[in-house]
C-alpha cells in the first residue's frame, strides 16, 4: 500500500513563499487541503501513481454536486507511519462496490499534531519534486467526464448510487459537439 | 466616463453622436491598453451591439468631434431591454419618472462613453427629444443616474457573508449571485470585476473563486469579456492562486483563443503547480483546436 488518495483543494498546495516564513516551517493553508472530519479521514489505497486512479476519480466525481475537476493528493504510506497515523479497512461509500470493498481505508485517530507532520512531509515532498509531482494532481472536468463515461460503460458505476445531473453532463461533455463559441473579431 | 442616452427620432435614420470628451476609442482596439480597461470596452459593444458587430477600424475622436451612424433597429432593441432595468435598479427613481423618461424614449437608445480626468464613475442622462428634432432638448433632472455606483452596489453585494462561509457554500452562493449579475448586466458587470480584480480590492480566495465561475457561466453575450479577463489574470496577476485559477477557467472555456496568452503565461510563470496546471490547460486547448480543425476539415468534406 504505497499511497493511499485523498480528494483535496489543489490550490491549498500552492504557495507564493512567503518571505515571513522561518526555514523548516510549513505555511498553514496545505492544512486545509487535508481535512478530517471526527478526526478521520476517508482515503484509498493504490499501488502506484496510476493504479486504478481513473476509476477511483470517476466514482468519487459522480457523487460531487456538479462535474468538476477533480483534485487529488497521494498520501506516502512512509509518511504516515512516520506520522504515526494509523489506518483502519472500512467499507467505502462510493457508487462503485468493488472499490468499496477493496480499497477504501479511513486514517484513524489524528491528532493536530500527527495531521501538522503529514502535511508539513507531503508538503515537502511536492516542494522538492516542483512541477514534475506527482503527488497532487488536478484532473480537468473533460478527462474526469471521459473516465465516468467509461466507467458507467463498464458497469463498474451505479448510476443510482451517483448524482444523476454529474452523470447527465459527462455524457454530454464526452459525447457532445464541441462547445459553440461566438465567432473572433478580425 | 459619461454615458448620454438619447433617442433617436426614427428608425434606420442617420443620427449624429457628438462627444463631449476625447479619448473615445473603439472595440477594435485590445481593451487591455485601456487605462480603465473593461469600461471602454463596454462601450465598444454597445456600439457594436448598435451596429451589428460591424468591425470598425480604431479611431479616437477629438473633442466635439461627431459621428454619423445609421440606427439599426434590431440592435437598438436590445438596448432598449437593457436600460431599463437599470434604472429601475435606482432607488431615487420614482415609479413617474422612470415612465416619464421611458415616455421620452419609447424605442431606441443610443449609449456614447466619455472618459474625462481619472474618475472611472459613470452618468447615465437621458435627454428628451421632440419627434423630428434632432437636437437632444436639455437632460432630464429626473434620469440621472449614476451607472456605475448602481453596479458597483450590485457587484458588492455579490461578495457580502461569503467570507465567513464554508469554501463549498461560498462556491455556490457566489456562482449563483456572479451568474445573476452578469445576466443583468452583462459586460459592464464583467468590467466592475475586472477593476476589483486588476486593484486587488478582491481577497486572491474570492478572486480564485470568481475567476473559476467566470470560466463556467453560460452567457454569450459576455463570452469574449470574460475570457479576455481570464488571459489578463493569467499572465499579469500576483497571486499565484489567481494565476491558477484563470487557468482552470480557461480550461472550462475551452477556447483555443486563449493559447496564445497560455503560452505566454507558462513562459513567464515561476509556481511550480501553477506551471503544471497552465501545461494541462494548454494541452487541453490544444487537443481542442485539433478536434475543431478536424471537425471542419471534415464538415468542408462533405459539403
Amino acid at each position: 500500500m504505497p499511497f493511499l488518495l485523498r480528494s483535496t483543494k489543489y490550490n491549498k498546495w500552492i504557495t507564493d513563499e512567503p518571505d515571513w516564513l522561518e526555514d523548516g516551517e510549513t505555511p498553514a493553508d496545505p492544512i486545509f487541503g487535508l481535512d478530517t472530519k471526527s478526526n478521520t479521514m476517508s482515503v484509498w489505497a493504490v499501488e502506484s501513481h496510476e493504479d486504478q486512479l481513473d476509476r477511483i476519480i470517476a466514482a468519487l466525481a459522480a457523487t460531487r454536486q456538479s462535474l468538476q475537476d477533480f483534485e487529488y493528493v497521494l498520501l506516502d504510506s512512509q509518511i504516515l507511519t512516520l506520522a504515526q497515523i494509523r489506518s483502519r479497512k472500512t467499507e467505502g461509500k462510493s457508487p462503485d462496490a468493488h472499490l468499496n470493498s477493496l480499497l477504501h481505508r479511513d486514517l484513524i485517530e489524528i491528532s493536530a499534531q500527527k495531521l501538522v507532520k503529514l502535511t508539513a512531509a507531503t508538503f515537502k515532498t511536492i516542494q522538492q519534486e516542483g512541477e514534475n509531482t506527482k503527488v497532487v494532481e488536478r484532473v480537468p472536468r473533460k478527462v474526469v467526464a471521459k473516465y465516468i463515461v467509461e466507467c458507467l460503460r463498464q458497469g463498474h458505476l451505479n448510476p443510482a448510487a451517483a448524482n444523476a445531473k454529474v452523470l447527465q453532463d459527462a455524457r454530454e461533455l464526452v459525447g457532445g459537439s464541441p462547445e459553440q463559441v461566438p465567432p473572433e473579431d478580425q | 466616463m459619461t454615458f448620454e442616452i438619447y433617442n433617436p427620432p426614427s428608425e434606420s435614420e442617420i443620427i449624429d453622436i457628438h462627444t463631449s470628451f476625447s479619448d473615445v476609442g473603439w472595440i477594435d482596439e485590445e481593451p487591455v491598453r485601456y487605462e480603465f480597461g473593461a469600461s471602454t470596452y463596454d462601450f465598444g459593444r454597445m456600439f457594436r451591439q448598435f451596429h451589428k458587430r460591424e468591425t470598425q477600424p480604431h479611431k479616437r475622436l477629438d473633442q466635439k468631434s461627431s459621428l454619423q451612424k445609421e440606427v439599426k433597429p434590431s440592435d437598438a432593441e436590445q438596448l432598449h431591454k437593457w436600460i431599463p432595468l437599470v434604472l429601475q435598479e435606482q432607488e431615487s427613481l420614482t415609479s413617474l419618472q422612470l415612465e416619464d423618461l421611458t415616455s421620452r424614449a419609447k424605442q431606441y437608445f443610443i449609449v456614447v462613453l466619455n472618459r474625462y480626468g481619472s474618475t472611472k464613475y459613470g452618468r447615465v442622462k437621458a435627454y428628451g427629444i421632440k419627434c423630428g428634432d434632432r437636437t437632444p432638448s436639455s437632460p432630464s433632472d429626473t434620469a440621472h443616474i449614476d451607472l456605475y455606483d448602481v453596479i458597483r452596489q450590485e457587484v458588492a453585494r455579490i461578495f457580502i457573508g461569503t467570507e465567513d462561509m464554508l469554501a463549498d457554500e461560498t462556491e455556490e452562493v457566489l456562482a449563483n449571485r456572479l451568474s445573476e449579475c452578469i445576466k443583468k448586466y452583462q459586460g459592464l458587470a464583467v468590467t466592475e470585476i475586472q477593476h476589483l480584480i486588476v486593484n486587488e480590492e478582491m481577497k486572491p480566495e474570492s478572486v480564485e473563486a470568481v475567476l473559476r465561475i467566470l470560466g463556467d457561466i453560460d452567457d454569450p453575450s459576455t463570452y469574449k469579456y470574460r475570457r479576455q479577463l481570464l488571459e489578463k489574470a493569467v499572465i499579469d496577476s500576483s497571486s499565484s492562486v489567481v494565476r491558477d485559477a484563470a487557468s482552470v477557467g480557461l480550461s472550462y472555456m475551452d477556447d483555443p483563443h486563449a493559447i496564445p496568452s497560455l503560452k505566454k503565461a507558462i513562459e513567464k510563470e515561476t509556481c511550480p503547480l501553477v506551471r503544471k496546471s497552465m501545461k494541462k490547460t494548454f494541452t487541453q486547448l490544444e487537443d481542442t483546436e485539433k478536434c475543431l480543425s478536424f471537425c471542419g476539415a471534415q464538415s468542408t468534406t462533405s459539403g
